[in-house]
Order: structure tokens, then C-alpha cells, then sequence
């Protein structure tokens, strides 16, 4: 294969808190807000690489980052073999203009003081790129290229829909005969009738010039329809990256089924279609678990070795565990469960109803844990509980962060289910 | 065309006939709902579909009555059942009972307002801005619960309902934790709410503030709120728009488990077809302020017959078969200004089957004699014929920039604009 456009690699961008003067002079540690964690990757020349992950996950930062727009923390990016952090200034200016970025919302990129053919020649104007004639000529051309009316140049902004001032967005990046586009939830903002038109238009438009598409986006729907290849990012980390289609066919990530099952398809059948719901949130980028980012959420989170339970269980001890972690499970919480207990019901039974515990797990051994941690919460112990299931139920996901490693050709995943030293 | 409420009919919970709702602003009159009619039954979930901009929320607010100036509902009528509220104001405003139901919109304001929680409840689109950000989240449930309980204690009394929050309340109410609006009754029931919609540890969460919980449980408070005055129908506008789609599953699930477990109707409103697809029994779309088209989910995905329905459908990008192309509806959404609305049928001009018989308004006509599948489009009476074709189709990539933008943003703001009750 040909020498990638884009080589990103191990880039980490974390924001710091508490990092103000006083702070320090108050002795507070700065805390790190992990938004890109280590994430490598290379795009090639006229590729779509799409960049799919839920809000906080870290995917505009990283789309930020790879445009300069963002310094990292750690971690190198080449554009063409140029180091993107490292240029003189006349590269710089070349880079800049070779790379280009389509944002969300078009109501608020477009300046509502200029008019549309002002917006579109400005960046040509400032690479020097033709004379004004020139230029107002080819930002005629360009709006009839985006599908709009060349005599629109002298409107304004706010005249337009949300779909026609995507089209001026995506016009004004074009002026300056980019080579990159990062496209940053293009459509997002847009409704779904108007989605379809400009994915098209970008679908179009890349044939045309040869152009490479960063696209960053929260809708898998979107994804599928223009990407070559997907990143599934989780909490500033990528949990999977591949051919668009077998990712889709065959997801490996847990996380990556789980998005795929969860988006609501339009037709009759929805209503009838079984799906794993995930349950939970996305942890805080300021503490993530330890081990795999995805494992308090995880459907398919490995067992100890010494089990064989049957996984619904084994998911219900889990999340047992992951709430007295986060100390939603408290001492007060079992202070009122036991204080509103119901007479024919002890405060074990309850704590297996709420948990979704069966009354025997199939397994000697794992009965008798289970019964101490109960027993440890009814005598209103959560840390001894805690630490009864930290010792005796780890889990290698807890253990161990899975590494982003191919698991078939052209295709990597970061799950411990498919690597080859897991158990 | 109204159709006369039929007495065997019993499951009807709400029948709306002929609602029209209209903002006057300054560049002229919107027409923002348009004489629809629909009617939603005990406990199911009706969707309304439709982009931004056709009205879907404007006629979900007009149903709750919270339309604000230059907004204002003009003609039609809205029936709720209620036997109770029938005989209660049979002598008062005899016009509005009609057996057992009672048509809310000839109501006074006092009792219209009485509805609002205890049969109606809605949430909205963003949670994030729906709460008071410095009030404990429980507080605010509370406070619902209260209200609630005041109103039905003394349902002629309007005083005494609302929290007031004066320097001087607040010195009282300090000094005095008698004068306080909540009580330790509503905290509690406020905890039993939050425990309801799946909340972990509602008792500590319960002494959060909003920007201490995640959109997704922030959206389970609302509903939890939703649910103080134990309501008959809860309008959900947008409620997972804002979300991811893993929370958005979860919000769905517990939605439909409610409905389930309390026998509530839900009015689900949504641009996204598969949520519609997900929890709801029937649907209606949407268009330029019209229902024009609804049906049992299965008539609007299998048999629909307004070719917006159909465009709105093919537009999706379907998730199983991919290798199906796209097909967008060339063109916009058109002005909601009365005075550039034409006569005809406002989908024409986009329609890739208009016939020069679209230029009169076209009735709503049932489908294949299924009373419960109606549709606004002359194609439910006779078959497309070319040689009928409008000749003066705007071309479809004509942007008609101006006013349907202009219009749009009206109306996406002005209804946004007041405040969660």
C-alpha cells in the first residue's frame, strides 16, 4: 500500500483542571481531563476514514488535533510526511491550505456581516490564489458546484436554510483546492431529507477531486453510507478500526455491537427486533475505569477463569461491584432499604432483586463469595463487600487495558476476547 | 369531513378535531398547525413524525395549551374523556360536554390550567436546559409533587401553587421550616420517582444538583417529574434527540415500561422514524403544518400513499440494506406565511406525482376503506397519471431561501421560550 496522507501517531491531548496559580500555591494536583488517550492511525490519499463514537468520546479533539487546531500532550502527526507540529512557516501556510475543516453548525461558521461570495473568496484571497476577477469568478463556479445559484454571492447568511449554508461551508472550503477535509459532524445539524442531499454532494464532490475525508460523526447511519473505513472511538481511545463493511457485518468490539444494535432502524419490525440495551453512562475522561475503558458497561466481560457462570449473572455481579466502586451503592442506600424493607422480605433478598442476583449461581465456590459480600452489605459493609469481590471476582478486562491489535488483515480491535494471551 | 365522536368508541382517550394554531409576527401570519385531527387512545403510544419546522411541536404545545404570544390557538377542538370533568362543568359551560368528554379548548383558563400535570404532562428536548441549574434536582421534583398534591386538595384555588421566590420567602421560609413550599411527604415521593425511572441511589442523588447528573438521567429526572401529578397523557418532544444512542435506547425502554406498567398514553414527538419505529402503535406525519398522512406503523412504513411519507421513508439510510441508494426530497421546506401559502396542496411543488388536480386543497380520504389509515393526497382516490402532470413543478433545486428559513427559526424559538413547569 501507498504511503499514507495522514500518520497519526500515539497522540494524547489531556486538558488540565485545578491549574491555575492559586491552585498550585494551595498545593492542588492539576487532574487531568483524558480527551485523547494514545491513538494511532494512518488515512490514505483519497480515502474516507470515518470517525464514529459517542458525545465526550474525544473525537473532535482528536479531529482538532490532527488540523493543528489543538496542540497535543504527546504524540506526532505527518500530513504528507510533514511533521504537522514541527513546520516553518511557509509549509505552515501550505499546510493550511491543503487541510481543511467543515464544522457542525452551520448557523454559527458562516459570518452573518459577510455576504456568501465574501465568505468564499476570503480564504482564497488570503493563500494569494488568483486575481479578485479570478476569484469571484470561481466562487460563482463553486456555488453552482455545490448546488446553489451562482447569482447568490451577494446574500447573506441568515437568507439561507441549514442545508444551503452546509453547501456555502463546504464551498468555501473547496476555494482553496484542498487535499484533506476534516468534516466535523457535517450533518448532524441537519434534517434527514437535507442529510441525504449533501452526503451525496460530499459523496460527489471527493470522486471529482480526488479528495480525502476525515469524517467525524456521532450517527452510524452516516458513517456506512460515505466511509471507506471506521474508528469506533470509547473515551479517548479507539476501540476498533476497519473496513466499513465488516465492521458492519461482523462487529468485534462488544462496544461496536452495541452501537450497531442500539440505532433505532425505520422500519415495522423495530418493535419485535431483541436489543442489548447498554446499560449505564460513559465514565468521567477524568478517572477512567481501569483496565478496558468499556468494561463497567460491557455485556461480554470475561470471567475469571475459575467460572463458568452463566453471563447475565456474571454481569449482575459485576454491576454490583461497579456501584459500590462509584459509591452509588452506599451505606445510606442500605441504612433506607432496610428501613423500608417489607416483612416477608430480608434485606438479602431485596439486594438480589434489585441486582437481578439469582438465588444460586450454578457454582459452589462462587455462592459462598457471593454470600459473604450480601452478608457484608446487610451488616451495612460496603468496603469489606467491595473488597471481597475486588479479590475473589476479578476480571482480566479490570486487569489488563486490551491492546489495539489486528485481528484479521487491514482490521484492529482493542477487546481482550480477541486476543491470543487471553484466557 | 369532521367526523362526529362515536359514542361505542370508548377507547379514545383525546379526539382532536380541526386544532388550528397561528403566530402572528411581524412579517405576517403563520400558519403553523393547520386544522389537524387525530385521536389518541388509552394507553398507546402515538408518534408524530416530521422535520423542523412542520409544526409537530406546535401541536403537541397547543394540546398541553402552553402557546405563547404572537401564538394562539384559533379554531377547533379538543375532547378529552373524563366523566368526572364532564359533570363538574356541565352547568358552568354546557357547550363543552358531550357525554363524557369535554372539550378542553371552551374550558376557562383557570380550568384548562387545573389539566396541566394531572392529565397532561410533557418533557422536552434538552434536558440540560430544562432544569433550574441551582436548585437540588429533588427539590425540583419535590416542588412538582407538591403542586400537584395542593391542586388536587383544593382544586378551586389557583394560590398557593406555585413557589414563590422572593428574599422574603426565602428569609421565612429559613426561619420557619413550616413556611417551607415542600414538604418531607413530596421529598420522599420525589425519591420514589426518581427510584421509578431507574435511578442508582435516589436518595443521594436526590440532593444533586442538574449539572452533577449525565443528559441521560437528567432526561429520567424530567420524566420522573413528568410523573408527579400522575398524568393521563405525557407529550414527549425530542426526548432522546439530544442523547446518544445507547442512552437513547435506554430513555426508549423506559418510556415504553412505563407505559406498560401505568396504563399512560404517550404522545411521542420525533424527526427520527426509527424511534417512532421503536416504541409507537400509530403514527402521523407531519408536513407545512398538516397530518397528512396517519396510520397503524405499518400503514405509514408498508402501504403510505402521500409520496411525502414515501420520500420521507427512502430517505433514511436503511441499516440492514445498504446497498439501497438514497432518496432525497429535492427541495425545502416550504413558508409557513399565510400569504405566501398557496391553495393547493403545499407538498406539490416538491411532489414527484403531482397532477394538475393538486392545485385544490386535497380532503382527507381514507385508505382502502380503512378507517384508521387517512391520508391528504388525491392518490388515495385515483391512480398517478402522467398525462395529468403539473407542468409549472418548481424545479427542485431552486432555492427558495428567504422565507422558509425565516419562518422556521420563528418558529423553532418562539415556542421554546417558556419556562418547565
Amino acid at each position: 500500500m501507498s504511503e499514507p496522507l495522514v500518520h497519526v501517531s500515539d497522540l494524547k491531548k489531556h486538558y488540565y483542571e485545578q491549574d491555575t496559580l492559586l491552585d498550585r500555591a494551595l498545593g492542588n494536583d492539576p487532574v487531568a481531563v483524558r480527551a485523547v488517550d494514545g491513538v494511532s492511525f494512518d488515512i490514505h490519499e483519497g480515502e474516507t476514514l470515518g470517525l464514529v463514537g459517542e458525545s465526550g468520546c474525544g473525537k473532535s479533539t482528536l479531529g482538532e488535533a490532527l488540523v493543528n487546531l489543538e496542540t497535543p500532550t504527546t504524540g506526532d502527526v505527518t500530513f504528507d510526511n510533514l511533521p504537522v507540529y514541527d513546520l516553518d512557516e511557509d509549509q505552515e501556510r501550505e499546510f493550511r491550505r491543503r487541510v481543511q475543516v467543515v464544522f457542525q453548525d452551520p448557523y454559527s461558521s458562516l459570518n452573518p456581516r459577510m455576504t456568501v461570495g465574501e465568505t468564499i473568496r476570503e480564504p482564497m484571497a488570503l493563500h494569494d490564489m488568483g486575481t479578485k476577477a479570478e476569484r469571484k469568478e470561481t466562487a460563482r463556479e463553486l456555488l453552482e458546484q455545490v448546488g446553489l445559484d451562482a447569482d447568490h454571492t451577494e446574500r447573506y447568511p441568515h437568507e439561507f436554510s441549514g442545508g444551503q449554508r452546509q453547501r456555502i461551508g463546504i464551498a468555501r472550503a473547496l476555494g482553496v483546492e484542498p487535499d484533506f477535509i476534516v468534516l466535523d459532524e457535517p450533518v448532524s445539524a441537519l434534517d434527514v431529507s437535507v442529510q441525504a442531499q449533501i452526503l451525496t454532494l460530499l459523496n460527489d464532490l471527493q470522486a471529482e477531486y480526488d479528495l480525502t475525508y476525515l469524517l467525524i460523526t456521532h450517527d452510524l447511519s452516516i458513517v456506512r453510507r460515505i466511509s471507506d473505513r471506521i474508528a469506533v472511538m470509547y473515551l479517548g481511545k479507539f476501540a476498533e478500526i476497519g473496513p466499513t463493511e465488516e465492521i458492519f457485518e461482523n462487529p468485534q468490539h462488544p462496544y461496536t455491537e452495541g452501537l450497531l444494535e442500539n440505532v433505532p432502524r425505520a422500519n415495522v419490525e423495530e418493535q419485535y427486533r431483541d436489543i442489548q440495551i447498554i446499560a449505564g453512562d460513559v465514565p468521567s475522561p477524568r478517572d477512567p475505569p481501569s483496565g478496558c475503558r468499556f468494561r463497567t458497561r460491557c455485556p461480554e466481560i470475561i470471567q475469571p477463569a475459575a467460572f463458568d457462570l452463566n453471563q447475565d449473572h456474571w454481569r449482575a455481579i459485576v454491576d454490583l461491584k461497579t456501584q459500590l466502586e462509584n459509591g452509588s451503592l452506599s451505606t445510606d442506600w442500605l441504612v433506607s432499604r432496610a428501613a423500608n424493607k417489607r416483612d416477608d422480605q430480608s434485606l438479602e433478598q431485596q439486594l438480589r432483586e434489585h441486582f437481578e442476583l439469582p438465588s444460586t449461581l450454578g457454582n459452589d465456590t462462587a455462592d459462598a463469595v457471593l454470600n459473604r459480600v450480601l452478608s457484608a452489605l446487610t451488616d451495612e459493609r460496603p468496603d469489606d463487600a467491595l473488597g471481597i469481590l475486588e479479590t475473589e471476582f476479578e476480571s482480566l478486562c479490570e486487569r489488563e487495558s486490551p491492546a489495539l491489535e489486528e485481528t484479521e488483515p487491514n482490521r484492529c480491535t482493542a477487546c481482550h476476547l480477541y486476543q491470543e494471551d487471553s484466557d | 369531513m369532521v367526523l362526529v365522536p362515536r359514542e361505542s368508541d370508548s377507547a379514545d382517550l383525546i379526539r382532536v378535531r380541526d386544532l388550528t394554531t397561528r403566530f402572528y409576527t411581524e412579517e405576517g401570519q403563520i400558519n403553523a398547525v393547520e386544522s389537524i385531527n387525530f385521536t389518541i387512545q388509552k394507553g398507546e403510544i402515538f408518534g408524530i413524525v416530521g422535520e423542523s419546522g412542520s409544526g409537530k411541536s406546535v401541536a403537541a404545545l397547543s394540546l398541553i395549551d402552553l402557546i405563547e404570544e404572537p401564538g394562539r390557538i384559533v379554531g377547533g377542538e379538543i375532547w378529552y374523556r373524563n366523566p368526572d370533568l364532564a359533570e363538574m362543568v356541565a352547568d358552568a359551560t354546557p357547550d363543552a360536554v358531550d357525554g363524557a368528554y369535554v372539550d378542553i379548548l371552551q374550558l376557562s383558563e383557570g380550568g384548562r390550567h387545573a389539566l396541566r400535570g394531572s392529565t397532561f404532562s410533557m418533557i422536552f428536548q434538552d434536558p440540560m436546559s430544562s432544569f433550574n441549574p441551582s436548585v437540588t434536582v429533588g427539590e425540583q421534583i419535590a416542588e412538582a409533587v407538591e403542586v400537584q398534591r395542593r391542586a388536587s386538595a383544593n382544586p378551586r384555588s389557583t394560590r398557593a401553587r406555585t413557589e414563590d421566590f422572593s428574599l422574603v420567602s426565602f428569609l421565612l421560609s429559613s426561619a420557619l421550616p413550616s413556611r417551607q413550599f415542600v414538604t418531607p411527604d413530596s421529598k420522599d415521593r420525589a425519591i420514589e420517582l426518581l427510584e421509578q425511572v431507574g435511578i442508582p441511589d435516589p436518595a443521594k442523588r436526590a440532593e444533586e444538583y442538574p449539572y452533577e447528573y449525565s443528559g441521560g438521567m437528567l432526561q429520567r429526572a424530567m420524566i420522573a417529574q413528568a410523573l408527579a401529578g400522575e398524568p393521563e397523557i405525557l407529550i414527549a418532544d425530542e426526548p432522546t434527540t439530544a442523547l446518544d444512542v445507547t442512552i437513547q435506547s435506554q430513555i426508549l425502554q423506559l418510556l415504553s415500561e412505563l407505559q406498560d406498567e401505568t396504563g399512560l398514553s404517550i404522545v411521542l414527538i420525533s424527526h427520527n422514524l426509527g424511534v417512532i419505529s421503536r416504541i409507537c402503535d400509530r403514527v402521523g406525519v407531519m408536513y407545512a403544518g398538516e397530518l397528512i398522512e396517519k396510520g397503524d406503523l405499518s400503514d405509514i412504513h408498508q402501504s403510505s400513499v402521500h409520496p411525502y411519507t414515501q420520500g420521507l421513508l427512502d430517505s433514511i439510510p436503511d441499516f440492514e440494506h445498504p446497498e439501497s441508494s438514497l432518496q432525497p426530497i429535492p427541495g425545502n421546506v416550504p413558508s409557513l406565511l399565510d400569504s405566501e401559502m398557496g391553495d393547493g396542496c403545499y407538498f406539490a411543488d416538491r411532489c414527484p406525482k403531482a397532477m394538475t388536480t393538486c392545485r385544490e386543497k386535497p380532503p382527507e380520504f381514507t385508505v382502502d376503506g380503512d378507517d384508521d389509515h387517512t391520508v391528504q393526497c388525491y392518490l388515495a382516490r385515483e391512480a398517478y397519471d402522467p398525462a395529468k402532470a403539473l407542468e409549472d413543478n418548481i424545479d427542485s433545486e431552486e432555492p427558495d431561501a428567504t422565507a422558509s428559513t425565516m419562518n422556521r427559526e420563528q418558529l423553532e424559538h418562539s415556542p421554546v421560550e417558556f419556562d418547565n413547569e
